[in-house]
C-alpha cells in the first residue's frame, strides 16, 4: 500500500492506494498510529484507490478507529472504491463511510501555512488560584534515619506530592523500603528501593485513601487551575523540563510553582534510590563508588516514545540555600527544581482542554508504570545527557504561596 | 553443598593486560539445585567454573564442596567429585579414541585405573545400553573414533560421560553454544533429562536466557567479575526473559556511573 | 639373502624403539629427544653388565629399567619443573652422553666373545638342525647364528608388541592414550595427566633402551655415538608404518610400527647397496622425515593408493 497525506485544517487527509489485506494490515495500522502520535486526531481516509479490503484489513481499521476514539478524534472514509464500500456495508461498518469531504475542510493545504504558530496553548481551568505547600518530612541525603522524623500522610483526590517514603505499615518495615514516590490527584506511584523492581501504585478508591510514611515530602492540596498544551511546531521538536518549568513560573508570576506533566517522552535523565535511606544509622557523606549502591543512574537518555507522568516543583527567585529540597539547575539560570517522573507505555491523549482527572483515570486503567525516576540535569561537557525532554503533552500547574517561607524551607 | 567464599582471580596482574576476572565472588549452592550462570562476554562465568573445577588456583578465597575444602586440590583430584562439559564439543572427548574407549575413561572418573582390559563385552553392553538412551543411534557406532561424530553427538556423549558416575557437581560451560539451534535444543533436552533423573547439582553457563529461564532452578548473573544478580525460589519462578534483559541493561549502565555522575548526584540529588 | 635377513633382524630389533616412540610421539604427543640418549644407555648398560658376566637376559632387563628411569626423569623435568618439552629431552640426552661414558668407562665396548640373548635360541636351533652351521631357507643358505638372531629378535618383538597392545587397552593404557590427545579432558576424568606423561615417557624410553640393548648384542659392540639420529629413524619408521597400514586400531598401529621399521631398514639396505654414501644416510633420513611431516596429505593419499591397489588387485 501507498499513503500520501495532506494536512487540511484540523484534518489529516490520507490518500491510500493498493490492497488492504493481511500482508499490509500491520503496516497500515502502524502508519496511522504514528499519525495519531503526531497529534493528528481527525483523519480522513481517501479510499478511491483501495482496491481490496480483507477481514485482516478491517481489523486494522478497527484498531485505528479505536485509538482515534480514545483521543476524542474522528475517522472517516471518503470516496471509498466500490469494493471497499460494499465490504464495509456488509460487515456493518458503514458508519465510517462518508460520501464526500466534510464541510469544514479547507480547500488549501495547511502544511506550509503559519510556520511560526506558537507551540504552546494556554487554558484557564476552574479551581483555586494558588495552593499551599507543606513540607512534613525534610530528610536530605544522607542523614541518619530516625523514625521520629517519619510523617504519615493520607492522600486524597486533591493531593499532589513528591518525596521519599514507603507504604509499609510498621516503622521498621517502612524504614527498609524507603523509595521515591510521586502523588498526582491522590494517585500514589512508589518505587521500591531495589534495582529492577517495578514501581507500585496505590489509588484512592471510595473510602480508601493511600497512606505513605514519608521521610521526605513536598506536598500541596487543591486543584490545578492552569493548563499548558505543548506540541512540536516547525523547528521546535521537543521541550526541556527546565524550559517548561520556567514557562510555568512566568505564567503564574509566582516565585514557586507546582506542575503535573503528562507527555510523550523524548528522553528522560534521572536516577533512583536503590537502597533504602532508612538503613542509614548515622549522617554520612557517601563517596564514589559506594554511592553506586544507593543510587542508580540512567546512563543514557531513557524511555523515548513512552509516556511520562511528572510531578514537580520549581522556583525562581527563592533563596536556594533556604530551599534544600529543590536542586539548583545547571542549565537554567536561577531555576530550582525537584521533579519525579513515572514512566508508562505510550498513551495518546486528546488535544485541547483536558482534565487531569480524566487523564489519570485512563492512565491507571491501562498497563502499569514501568519506572520511576528522580529527574536530573546532566551538563557534563561533551558526555552530558542534558535534561529530560518531552515531545508533546499537557502541563497542569499552579502557583504556590510562599508566605510561609521560613517554616517551609527550614 | 558448594560453598564459594570471597574468590578473587586476576589474570596478568601488574601488566597492561591485567584482567580482574573474579572479584570477591561468594556463592552458596544447595544440593540438587540447577543453577544457570548468565552474564556479558568476559564477565567471568567461565573463570568461576574453572576455579571451581580447579583449572587454576584462585588468588584468594576458599571453595568447599561437601565437607571437603577443595581449594588446593588439583584439577584431576576434584574430578572425582565434579563432572564437566565444555563449550567446545571437542574439548570433552579424545578424538582419536573410540566412543566406547572414551566412555570407559569416564566410567572410572576419579577412581583407580587397573591393568585390566578397559573394554570387556560386559562393559560394552553396559555402554551400549546407556548410549541408547541418547536416542542418537550411537550405540551402533561404539567402535568408531569419536572424532568422526558431529559436535552435537560429541557433546551429548560428553554429557553422558560427565554424569556416568553420579557427580556431586556437574559443571556445564555454554555446552550448547557451539551447536546449531536444533542440535542445541536436543542437547538441552538431554541435559535437563539427566539432571532431573539423577537429581544432580549443576551449574550451567549459558548465553541463552531462554535456556536459563526454562531449565534452571536459580539464575546467577555475572558482570565484570562479580555476581550482580541472584534469582532464586519465587524470584526465579516469576522471572521472564525481558526481566533478565532489563537487568543486563541496568548492569551495563552501571559502568557509565562514574565519578562525574557521582558529582552530579551530589549537587542535584535532594 | 644375508642382506635381507640382517635388514629384517635390525628392523625387528629397532621395532622396540619405534614402539616406544609410538607412545611418546603419537600417544603423548611428546617430541622426546631423550631417545638418542636412552638407546645408547640401554646398549651401554647391557654391554657393561654382560662383560661383567651377567646373564644377557638380566642385563637386557636392567637396561630396560635404566631407560625407563631416564624417561621418567625427562617426564619430571617437563611436568614438575615446567621445562619445555623439547628442552627437557635435550637436557636429558646431553646428560645421558656423559652418563653413558661413565657407565661404559670408555666410548666403546666390544661384545665379540660374550654370550648374548641369542644364545638360547642358537642352542635350540642347533639341536633341531643337528649341528649344521648353515641351513637352507627358501633356497638360500643362511648361517644358523644369523638365523637364531633373527628368530630371537622376532620372538622378543612379538612378545613386546603383544604386551604393549594389552597394556594400551587396559584402563591405565586407555588413560595414557587419552593424555596426549586431550589433556583437558583427561584431567576432567580425574586422571593426573602429569603422572601419565611421566609413566608414558618411562615406558617409551624403556622400550628404546630394550632396542639399544638388543642392538648392542646384535652388532657386537656398544658405542657412545650409536644413538645419534635414532629419534629421526624412529619417526621415519612410524610414518612409513602409518602409510603402510594406517592407524585403525591399536593392534594395527603397533603392527604398522614394526612393519615400518623393517621396511625402512630394507630401504636403507637397498639404498646402500645401490651406492648411497653411508655418510649421507642421516641426511637422507632427515629429508625423508621432513617430506613426510610436511606432506601428511600426500602420505594419506599414498596410503589410500596402496590400500586401493591391494583391494583392486
Ligand atoms: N587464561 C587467561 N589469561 C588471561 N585472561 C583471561 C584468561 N581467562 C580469562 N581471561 C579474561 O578474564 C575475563 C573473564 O573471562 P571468562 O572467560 O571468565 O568470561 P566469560 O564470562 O566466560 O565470557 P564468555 O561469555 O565470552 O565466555 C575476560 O576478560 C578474559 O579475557
Ligand atoms: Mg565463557
Amino acid at each position: 500500500m501507498q499513503f500520501r497525506q495532506q494536512e487540511k485544517g484540523k484534518y489529516l487527509l490520507v490518500h491510500a492506494s493498493g490492497r488492504l489485506d493481511a500482508s499490509w494490515a500491520d503496516h497500515f495500522s502502524s502508519t496511522f498510529k504514528e499519525y495519531i502520535r503526531q497529534g493528528q486526531h481527525h483523519i480522513l481516509l481517501e479510499a478511491s484507490e483501495v482496491s481490496y479490503l480483507s477481514s485482516a484489513g478491517i481489523r486494522a481499521l478497527v484498531q485505528v478507529v479505536k485509538s482515534i476514539m480514545a483521543v476524542q478524534g474522528s475517522f472517516q472514509i471518503i470516496r471509498a472504491s466500490s469494493f471497499v464500500h460494499q465490504t464495509l456495508q456488509m460487515t456493518g461498518f458503514e458508519s465510517w463511510l462518508k460520501a464526500d469531504f466534510p464541510d469544514d475542510l479547507p480547500a488549501e493545504d495547511t502544511e506550509a501555512q503559519i510556520p511560526d504558530e506558537s507551540p504552546f496553548e494556554l487554558y484557564q481551568l476552574n479551581g483555586s488560584t494558588a495552593m499551599q505547600l507543606s513540607v512534613p518530612a525534610t530528610w536530605v541525603p544522607w542523614k541518619a534515619f530516625n523514625s521520629n522524623n517519619l510523617s504519615s500522610i493520607r492522600f486524597g483526590h486533591q493531593d499532589f506530592a513528591l518525596g521519599i517514603g514507603a507504604p509499609h505499615q510498621s516503622d521498621q518495615d517502612a524504614s527498609m523500603h524507603m523509595g521515591e514516590f510521586l502523588v498526582v490527584g491522590g494517585n500514589v506511584i512508589y518505587q521500591p528501593p531495589r534495582e529492577g523492581d517495578k514501581p507500585d501504585f496505590l489509588l484512592p478508591e471510595k473510602a480508601y485513601l493511600p497512606e505513605m510514611h514519608c521521610l521526605q515530602a513536598l506536598h500541596c492540596t487543591g486543584d490545578m487551575p492552569h493548563l499548558l498544551r505543548f506540541s512540536p511546531k516547525g523547528n521546535k521538536t521537543y521541550f526541556g523540563l527546565g524550559e517548561l518549568a520556567e514557562k510555568v513560573l512566568t505564567e503564574t508570576g509566582s516565585a514557586l510553582a507546582a506542575f503535573v506533566i503528562f507527555a510523550e517522552i523524548d528522553g528522560l535523565v534521572g536516577s533512583s534510590i536503590i537502597q533504602s535511606p532508612g538503613l542509614l544509622k548515622e549522617d554520612r557523606i557517601i563517596p564514589f563508588p559506594d554511592i553506586k549502591e544507593w543510587l542508580s543512574f540512567c546512563g543514557e537518555r531513557v524511555f523515548p516514545r513512552q509516556q511520562a507522568l511528572i510531578f514537580g516543583m520549581a522556583s525562581k527567585g527563592l533563596d536556594g540555600k533556604k530551599s534544600p529540597l529543590l536542586a539548583g539547575s545547571t542549565m537554567h539560570k536561577n531555576l530550582f527544581l525537584h521533579a519525579h517522573a513515572a514512566v508508562f507505555p505510550y498513551l495518546p491523549i486528546e488535544s485541547g482542554v483536558i482534565k487531569l482527572k480524566s487523564v489519570t483515570e485512563k492512565l491507571f486503567k491501562g498497563p502499569p508504570p514501568m519506572a520511576l525516576l528522580h529527574l536530573l540535569e546532566d551538563s557534563r561537557p561533551s558526555t552530558g545527557l542534558g535534561e529530560s525532554t518531552l515531545i508533546r503533552g499537557a502541563c497542569w500547574y499552579t502557583a504556590i504561596n510562599t508566605n510561609q517561607e521560613d517554616t517551609i524551607w527550614a | 553443598m558448594l560453598n564459594v567464599n570471597n574468590l578473587y582471580k586476576t589474570f596478568a596482574p601488574g601488566t597492561v593486560n591485567e584482567v580482574k576476572a573474579l572479584i570477591d565472588v561468594s556463592l552458596h549452592i544447595e544440593e540438587g539445585c540447577f543453577t544457570a550462570v548468565i552474564g556479558t562476554n568476559g564477565s567471568g562465568k567461565s573463570t568461576l567454573l574453572n576455579a571451581i573445577a580447579g583449572s587454576f588456583k584462585p588468588d584468594h578465597g576458599r571453595i568447599n564442596l561437601f565437607e571437603h575444602n577443595i581449594t588446593n586440590w588439583p584439577e584431576y583430584k576434584r574430578a572425582s567429585l565434579i563432572g564437566r562439559v565444555f563449550q567446545n564439543p571437542f574439548a570433552g572427548t579424545a578424538a582419536g579414541m573410540t566412543i566406547s574407549e572414551n566412555i570407559a575413561l569416564a566410567m572410572r572418573r576419579g577412581k583407580r585405573r587397573p591393568l585390566t582390559a578397559a573394554i570387556t563385552s560386559r562393559i560394552r553392553d553396559e555402554i551400549a545400553e546407556r548410549v541408547k538412551t541418547l536416542k542418537m543411534g550411537l550405540e551402533d557406532r561404539l567402535d568408531n573414533p569419536i572424532g568422526t561424530l558431529s559436535g552435537g553427538q560429541r557433546q551429548a556423549l560428553t554429557l553422558l560421560m560427565a554424569s556416568w558416575l553420579r557427580p556431586q557437581l556437574l559443571l556445564l560451560d555454554e555446552h550448547t553454544a557451539a551447536l546449531d539451534p536444533k542440535t542445541a535444543a536436543k542437547v538441552s533436552e538431554i541435559t535437563k533429562e539427566i539432571i532431573t533423573r539423577e537429581k544432580l547439582t549443576a551449574m550451567m553457563v549459558t548465553h541463552s536466557m531462554q535456556q536459563a529461564v526454562d531449565l534452571s532452578d536459580r539464575i546467577i548473573m555475572m558482570h565484570r567479575g562479580r555476581i550482580v544478580e541472584d534469582l532464586r525460589d519465587e524470584m526465579k519462578a516469576r522471572v521472564r526473559i525481558s526481566d533478565l534483559m532489563q537487568t543486563f541493561e541496568r548492569v551495563q549502565k552501571l559502568d557509565l556511573f562514574d565519578q562525574s555522575v557521582a558529582e552530579i548526584l551530589e549537587q542535584q540529588f535532594v | 639373502m644375508g642382506i635381507v635377513l640382517s635388514a629384517f633382524t635390525i628392523g625387528l630389533i629397532l621395532a622396540a624403539l619405534t614402539m616406544g616412540m609410538l607412545i611418546s610421539f603419537r600417544m603423548l604427543r611428546f617430541t622426546d629427544i631423550t631417545v638418542d640418549g636412552s638407546l645408547t644407555l640401554g646398549a651401554s648398560v647391557a654391554a657393561i653388565t654382560i662383560i661383567n658376566g651377567w646373564s644377557p637376559w638380566l642385563a637386557t632387563l636392567v637396561a630396560v629399567f635404566s631407560g625407563a628411569f631416564a624417561g621418567m626423569l625427562t617426564g619430571l623435568l617437563y611436568t614438575r619443573f615446567n621445562i619445555q618439552m623439547i628442552l627437557s629431552g635435550i637436557l636429558m640426552m646431553t646428560a645421558l652422553y656423559s652418563v653413558n661414558l661413565r657407565v661404559m668407562g670408555r666410548s666403546n665396548i666390544p661384545l665379540l666373545d660374550t654370550k648374548t640373548v641369542t644364545g638360547t635360541t642358537e642352542t635350540i636351533i642347533t639341536g633341531v638342525t643337528g649341528g649344521l652351521s648353515q641351513i637352507n631357507i627358501m633356497g638360500w643358505p643362511v648361517s644358523v647364528s644369523d638365523f637364531s638372531v633373527f628368530v630371537t629378535a622376532l620372538v622378543i618383538c612379538i612378545i613386546t608388541a603383544l604386551l604393549l597392545k594389552y597394556f594400551l587397552l587396559t584402563h591405565l593404557g586407555t588413560a595414557l592414550r587419552a593424555t596426549g590427545s586431550n589433556p583437558q579432558m583427561v584431567r576432567a576424568q580425574g586422571i593426573n595427566h602429569k603422572s601419565m606423561t611421566v609413566l608414558g615417557l618411562s615406558l617409551s624410553n624403556g622400550l628404546v633402551a630394550l632396542s639399544g640393548a638388543l642392538l648392542a648384542q646384535y652388532q657386537g659392540f656398544a658405542d657412545v655415538q650409536m644413538g645419534i639420529g635414532m629419534m629421526v629413524w624412529g619417526l621415519a619408521s612410524i610414518i612409513i608404518g602409518e602409510a603402510l597400514v594406517g592407524t585403525r586400531s591399536i593392534g594395527v598401529t603397533i603392527t604398522g610400527a614394526i612393519l615400518g621399521t623393517i621396511f625402512f631398514r630394507l630401504l636403507i639396505a637397498i639404498a646402500l647397496r645401490w651406492g648411497l654414501n653411508p655418510n649421507d644416510l642421516k641426511l637422507v633420513t632427515a629429508l625423508f622425515v621432513f617430506i613426510a611431516l610436511v606432506a601428511p596429505i600426500w602420505v594419506k593419499s599414498l596410503r589410500k593408493t596402496i590400500w586401493g591397489g591391494l583391494k583392486n588387485a
